[in-house]
């Protein structure tokens, strides 16, 4: 789907990090940034990867998921509209930390390291914008991991819980490899 | 003060390193410098906070509180360390405490300053910010490695935490915190 500019600035208009920004700033805006559509299910981007953009969520609802091996990945969240994903990579150049996919139809702006860098470079108010917005959410996240990481800590009996619920989804998956090992094998004799 | 030696407070506060000489003006004149003695608490979790702390000389530690009267340390601070930069960002309590260890000089960048910079956009605030971001995005990856690591190795945490069990049983009415 292609949105002519006008439905774009109709578009970017609901997002509230937008808002507070000038008409020209919106259209220096547009200008730079890249809007892509995924289907659900589709990953935007995955723990590991070497990509640098920014996304910013227009419509729809993202999925966020922390690796833990190939079979089990831990669901750490949901972001909706006007969030940000990859503040991190864009900031500190590293690979992923998460992986996010679509979990409705999702539409994003994609700002690249590069478009960020000349924009701040040259001053703009925008970037400025960006920046602050990085940073508030940065810092909300890390207060956010520093009270999970206290509760961990701090609440024994329900980490317990959660370890001993993940050591047996670890024996079920590792079970199941074993099953279709011994099925293959049992098909090879065949042959 | 008079003539500034600008190649001294570079390498004395390596953050400025991404600011033109007129922009670190703009920071110095914002800030204050200070001899702290050793065991003088800069930052102290649950207060709120007044700005960044930068060490010039000396070294800090940064510890969080856990359940029931815990400490955990969180990390050993050293020259151009900087510290409570947080609370340039947003209005949340402090969510460390940081005491220094030795004989120290400190930077301190005033928040109600900072903030008055930042809204009228200049780009020394917004540079500063940008040379402090990669150091938050740091210390959310040491954090969530942390968290990560309690769920790649279930069996060791397992029994970390049937320790932990045993000491809140034995200090406290219910054994987990209360949920906020």
């Amino acid at each position: 789907m292609e949105l002519s500019s006008e439905q774009l600035l109709q578009v970017i208009n609901t997002v509230p990090i937008f808002q507070g920004l000038s008409d020209r700033e919106k259209n220096t805006l547009l200008a730079i940034v890249r809007t892509q559509e995924y289907l659900p299910t589709e990953e935007l981007c995955r723990e590991g990867d070497r990509g640098f953009s920014l996304f910013i969520i227009c419509q729809g609802t993202v999925s966020i998921y922390k690796e833990i091996n190939e079979d089990v990945r831990e669901l750490l969240g949901e972001s909706g509209v006007g969030s940000m994903i990859g503040q991190v990579s864009l900031i500190d150049g590293k690979p992923r930390s998460a992986t996010v996919t679509a979990k409705t139809r999702v539409m994003t702006l994609e700002c690249t390291r590069d478009d960020f860098e000349r924009l701040f470079n040259a001053g703009s108010p925008f970037a400025f914008k960006i920046l602050d917005q990085i940073s508030i959410h940065l810092v909300a996240r890390i207060r956010n991991a520093n009270k999970q990481l206290y509760s961990l800590y701090s609440r024994p009996t329900e980490t317990l819980m959660k370890l001993h619920a993940l050591c047996m989804n670890i024996q079920r998956s590792i079970s199941d490899t074993y099953d279709s090992i011994e099925i293959s094998d049992l098909t090879k004799d065949d042959e | 003060m008079g003539q500034r030696d600008y190649s001294k407070l570079y390498s004395a506060v390596p953050i400025f390193k991404a600011l033109a000489r007129e922009e670190v003006d703009e920071i110095v004149s914002i800030s204050k410098m200070f001899k702290a003695r050793s065991g003088h608490v800069l930052l102290e979790e649950g207060k709120s906070g007044h700005g960044a702390y930068i060490i010039v000389q000396g070294e800090a530690s940064i510890h969080i509180r856990l359940y029931q009267g815990d400490d955990t340390h969180i990390a050993t601070l050293g020259k151009g360390d900087v510290v409570g930069e947080m609370s340039l960002i947003d209005d949340a309590p402090v969510s460390a405490t940081v005491t220094t260890t030795t004989q120290c000089i400190v930077l301190h960048i005033q928040k109600d300053k900072f903030d008055e910079l930042r809204s009228a956009f200049r780009p020394a605030a917004y540079k500063l910010l940008r040379a402090m971001s990669p150091m938050l995005c740091e210390r959310l990856r040491a954090i969530n490695e942390r968290i990560g690591s309690v769920f790649k190795e279930p069996e060791r945490h397992m029994k970390l935490m049937e320790k932990r069990y045993q000491h809140l049983s034995s200090h406290a009415g219910a054994v987990d915190a209360p949920t906020e």
